[in-house]
């Protein structure tokens, strides 16, 4: 092979694994939400509201996060909102073959039993709804203290005809602090900024 | 009973797989995780747009771990990607288990361009504010939830996804399914693709040893450029052979295959 054709293979190779990772990097699919979160005293922070396409048959939505001190407690998870839809809520954690080395917490009948501050959580909400979902509904992943009944934690799902490319800058606008389902603009004031909110996430005061 | 290099290499690889991957995740274990997909373990995030020094902080131990590997690829070729890696390991593993008809040659693809590209595109395509190919397409994610869907419904329910399915397909196609199973690493793991560099830079320092190719033993069988898991040996012009330290993962496969005992792990 001439050195000429060599160079130009590399050259399409390149082009053509930079062309794939924007289309797949800007894609984003109608049934799936990764919420990033965390739980704390006062309402807890999701950094954005899933977003789901209409019509699809099922939807998976995954929350994770950790635990902000000084909460500690029990957390009841409901999936709010009328009609009511069909679902499961599933828990990560514990893991299946638990070996005693770290003291997880427990999960089940969709309460996160006794969770500490800096622990982990990561649950998956498989939603499978039986009638089509109404564009207007306004539907929350809601956590509350099961002691007090205060929410420490609210993710909102937005069910919308999507356009899979262009929602993307809609989702991934970065870091806005959201609060039930009023997304707050980031360069606003009351914007948390990602090395405060790592620096929540990794430091134990605020 | 005198294991060979290479089985002792696959009981490692075993080994890397029980301790870092579901269902019993030893090391994760300690820090409170499941899998070494995510905090604090991700080595890839650590890339990502919060920025190197920002996302330390939570992914303390990824660091560590990307700074050891770093070193050992330096000063003696990576051995983590082809000893200690489950992620990697496993779809070589899984592969040896695939008829060599059903398997896939992907050699006729420059690796590193496709590698560098890809790293490019993970590292500039965040700050441009386009998206991230950082956790959706990982296969950290997806071999944990494999590993994991064993015993827990949760990681089956995170493989029927979009992202799930996609990354099931590449892990399939570039692992299982590949020559060698070690396609994935070599076009798409930014870790890799580092290490990669690290380990070039330091095969130039005679005193460091690295797989090197004694030439004037060396027939030209090709033998080596056949096995090669990550198509790291090429013909030169002179019809001798050549090693791509860019690519080598230093898996010593290589040295047991060449039939004139000219290629060995020594120093230069």
């Amino acid at each position: 092979m001439n050195r000429k054709k060599h160079l130009f293979i590399i050259v399409l190779t390149i082009v053509i694994t930079f062309m794939v990772c924007t289309i797949a990097a800007m894609y984003t699919p109608p049934n799936f939400g990764h919420s990033v979160t965390m739980i704390s005293n006062d309402g807890g922070i999701s950094r954005h509201p899933v977003l789901l396409g209409l019509d699809e048959e099922e939807y998976v939505l995954f929350a994770s996060g950790t635990v902000k001190a000084p909460y500690t407690g029990s957390i009841k998870v409901v999936l709010e909102g009328e009609p009511k839809i069909e679902h499961k809520i599933y828990s990560r954690y514990p893991p299946s073959l638990n070996l005693g080395i770290h003291k997880f917490h427990e999960f089940g009948n969709d309460t996160i039993k006794n969770i500490y501050p800096w622990e982990k959580y990561a649950l998956v909400v498989y939603i499978k709804p039986k009638n089509k979902i109404d564009k207007a509904a306004n539907y929350n992943l809601r956590f509350y203290d099961l002691e007090s009944s205060n929410i420490v934690l609210s993710i909102p799902i937005k069910f919308n005809e999507l356009d899979n490319f262009n929602i993307s800058k809609e989702v991934r606008r970065p870091y806005s602090k959201v609060r039930d389902s009023k997304i707050i603009n980031p360069r606003k004031k009351d914007t948390i900024s990602i090395s405060k909110y790592l620096h929540k996430v990794s430091c134990c005061e605020e | 009973m005198k294991l060979s290099v290479q089985t002792k290499r696959y009981l490692i690889i075993v080994l890397g797989i029980i301790i870092f991957l579901p269902p019993i995740s030893l090391i994760p274990s300690i820090f409170g995780s499941l899998s070494i997909c995510g905090a604090p373990f991700c080595m890839r995030m650590l890339f990502s747009i919060e920025g190197f020094i920002a996302m330390s902080k939570v992914l303390f131990v990824g660091l560590f771990m990307l700074i050891v590997i770093f070193a050992i690829s330096f000063f003696a070729g990576r051995f983590f990607c082809s000893y200690v890696c489950p992620i990697g390991g496993a779809t070589e593993l899984g592969s040896k288990i695939v008829p060599k008809k059903l398997k896939i040659n992907y050699s006729w693809i420059s690796a590193p361009a496709v590698r560098y590209s890809y790293l490019a595109a993970f590292l500039i395509l965040p700050v441009l504010g386009v998206g991230s190919i950082c956790c959706s397409y990982c296969n950290f994610s997806i071999i944990s939830s494999l590993f994991g869907s064993i015993a827990s419904p949760s990681s089956r329910i995170l493989l029927i996804t979009f992202g799930g399915m996609v990354n099931l397909a590449m892990i399939i196609l570039l692992g299982f399914l590949a020559a060698g199973g070690r396609a994935y690493c070599n076009f798409l793991c930014p870790i890799g693709a580092i290490d990669g560099i690290f380990n070039w830079l330091g095969s130039k320092i005679k005193s460091f040893k690295r797989i090197r190719i004694d030439k004037t033993n060396c027939g030209s069988c090709g033998q080596c450029v056949e096995e090669c898991p990550v198509w790291a040996i090429e013909k030169a012009e002179d019809n001798s052979m050549k090693i791509n330290q860019i690519s080598c993962i230093t898996c010593k496969i290589c040295i047991k295959k060449c039939p004139s005992k000219a290629i060995s792990y020594r120093k230069g």
